[in-house]
């Protein structure tokens, strides 16, 4: 598997409160090719974020990681920062989440999308060129109207501050784009439009994406494969169609059957806190099918020989049952 | 913004006329009877009788009821006439034009040396939360600003004029003079710039967009850029904050000084019971404070775009 872009390997991540580490990402393991869109779905809380925001080193000081993160088949995770800003925006660039307040308030639109280029430290071209090359994504994206250049985030709207900030995840031509939340402070009928948007970015620019986010349905309409997180672990990851038709994962068969066109019967329970995990599998004290082996000891990631990944002990079982 | 400025403006005329109606009442219920502080201050205590002091109220209208006197003043005061100083013999539109160049100057010196110290401090300390030099700027910018004004320049004018006779003990004679007065009058005004500025850039670090700037890959310099830009709003306010601290603080320093700016004349005017003096150096200084402010309304609009939207909203 040469192809492989990004390699996320046994990755964990926990923070120190008061002196105290609370884990949140466990072993966390899965692989983007060249090209493709992974979609990172689950509840809020689950960790999506924290496992984006660890490739990109955008964690708190507090933040403890380990295991591996390779890029390109190199090792990034305990990179210098120095040596990381270099990939950051041209290699790995992210499109972050909340538009409302990931935009910087006093800085005009335009500024804020050249300055990806014109600010590094290796610029050397011309600034009219850049101006120009926003100008074109900016028209892409559908908000090429000369007097949105000039304009300050408070004065667009949400899903133009959302194109903003897309755009200038794009300038840059990144190989890996990490996107969070794209959808999240936007409209149903906008939602779907951005993920038509980011799709077309990928086949233009030939990138890879992460794409965070809870929404199965733009998962679903954007992804490649689609990983599913429950308590900071990754539970199944399978293409869409298996996923949303053949969950083989307890949490996965009720995350899907809470959607409205599958009957929004919703899962019972809340996802437990993480300094409260239960022991073995972290999904045990919500599953129905729970016993003695699932909270004796961690399940193992199993394939089911197409690709589709599991992290049941009792996945085979379960599917021969249904 | 016009509108906005208009409104401001109505404010400011407001405001000066309540001072110099307060000021003047004040000023006259004040014991000590005003003919013969004129007659002490200008002639001496010796020629204090009967015959002067009825010369100097006839020539002063003393003796006519404070309200009507208040309204004859306040008649001139609207062209800018405020009256003739019992102790120079002089207009005192005069004097104090006479005399507010050195106290802008020395104003103007002092609040560059605090702001020049404060802000890089704050920013620098901002990005050293909680470590060693972060505490250490903290109680020594602390402790300064406690000790009063009259102490600092007394140790500063024994430390540096006194003993290493570096600078003049007072006076505005040489062009080193202003610099003892000008670092006393900043020391006051140091800690808040720099607590100010510090808060400020540490609300601003935590903000998303700093994670996005940070993503970007841009240089150091490009994502404290996007800090700072924020910050400037918290900033400006205080510093505008800071001019009534100025405006205040010179009374003290010059006369410490013997600075000849409006300060001291103030505090001349005081003693000798000077009212029109005293009166036209409060509005003033009241005028100052308020111009200062509606100068910081103004830059908050340039600086923030979302003030503007605001307003226009």
């Amino acid at each position: 598997m040469e192809n492989n872009l990004l390699e996320l390997d046994k990755l964990s991540v926990g923070f120190l409160v008061k002196k105290k580490k609370i884990n949140i990402i466990h072993d966390v393991s899965f692989k983007i090719a060249q090209h493709e869109i992974l979609a990172v779905i689950g509840e809020t809380g689950c960790g999506k974020s924290v496992t984006g925001s660890a490739i990109l080193h955008l964690l708190p000081d507090n933040a403890v990681v380990s295991g591996s993160v390779k890029y390109k088949g190199e090792e990034i995770l305990n990179m210098r920062e120095r040596e990381f800003r270099k990939l950051r925006g041209t290699e790995i660039a992210c499109i972050p989440q909340s538009p409302a307040t990931s935009l910087n308030p006093v800085m005009r639109a335009q500024t804020q999308v050249t300055e990806c280029i014109i600010k590094r430290k290796d610029f050397k071209g011309k600034k009219s060129e850049v101006k120009a090359q926003a100008h074109s994504i900016f028209e892409r994206l559908g908000i090429g109207e000369r007097e949105i250049y000039r304009r300050y985030p408070c004065e667009l709207s949400g899903g133009m501050c959302q194109r903003v900030l897309i755009s200038m995840g794009a300038i840059t031509h990144p190989s890996l784009l990490v996107v969070d939340e794209p959808t999240k402070a936007i409209d149903w009928m906008l939602r779907r439009e951005v993920a038509q948007l980011l799709r077309e970015l990928r086949d233009s620019m030939d990138c890879a994406m992460l794409m965070i986010t809870h929404d199965i349905d733009v998962a679903r309409s954007i992804a490649d494969r689609i990983a599913v997180m429950y308590a900071g672990e990754i539970v199944e990851i399978g293409s869409p169609e298996e996923i949303i038709e053949n969950p083989q994962h307890p949490y996965t068969k009720g995350l899907i059957a809470s959607l409205p066109s599958k009957g929004l019967n919703v899962m019972e329970g809340f996802m437990p806190s993480f300094e409260l995990l239960p022991s073995g599998c972290r999904f045990s004290d919500r599953c129905r099918y729970a016993f003695g082996q699932c909270t004796a000891s961690e399940p193992e990631t199993e394939n089911n020989g197409q690709g589709h990944l599991v992290k049941c002990c009792r996945w085979r079982e379960l599917e021969t049952n249904a | 913004m016009a509108k906005v400025i208009g409104k401001r403006l109505l404010s400011i005329i407001f405001v000066l006329w309540a001072v110099a109606t307060l000021t003047y009442f004040m000023v006259h219920v004040t014991p000590g009877d005003t003919a013969s502080a004129i007659v002490a201050s200008v002639y001496g205590p010796e020629f204090i009788d009967e015959n002067t002091l009825a010369r100097v109220t006839e020539k002063y209208d003393l003796d006519r009821p404070i309200i009507s006197q208040y309204f004859d003043w306040l008649k001139n005061a609207v062209c800018f006439n405020f009256g003739t100083s019992y102790r120079y013999n002089m207009p005192v539109k005069d004097i104090m034009l006479m005399r507010l160049p050195n106290t802008l100057k020395l104003g103007f010196t002092a609040f560059l040396i605090s702001t020049l110290i404060g802000i890089p401090l704050g920013i620098w300390t901002a990005y050293r939360q909680n470590r060693f030099i972060d505490h250490f700027t903290r109680v020594s910018t602390l402790t300064l600003s406690s000790f009063p004004g009259f102490w600092v320049a007394l140790v500063l004018i024994i430390i540096f004029a006194y003993n290493l006779k570096l600078f003049p003990t007072s006076g505005m004679d040489t062009p080193d003079s202003i610099v003892l007065p000008a670092v006393t009058l900043s020391v006051g005004m140091l800690a808040s710039t720099t607590r100010l500025m510090r808060a400020s850039m540490i609300e601003v670090l935590r903000q998303d967009y700093m994670l996005t700037a940070k993503s970007k890959g841009i240089k150091k310099t490009a994502v404290g850029f996007h800090a700072f830009r924020n910050a400037i709003p918290t900033i400006i306010t205080v510093l505008g904050l800071q001019i009534g601290h100025i405006l205040g603080g010179s009374v003290l320093v010059e006369s410490v000084f013997a600075w000849p700016g409006l300060g001291g004349l103030f505090n001349d005017a005081v003693a000798a019971k000077d009212l029109p003096l005293m009166e036209g150096c409060v509005i003033l200084v009241t005028f100052g404070y308020a111009f200062a402010n509606l100068l910081v309304d103004i830059l908050y609009a340039a600086v923030d775009p979302r003030v503007k939207y605001q307003e226009v909203s």
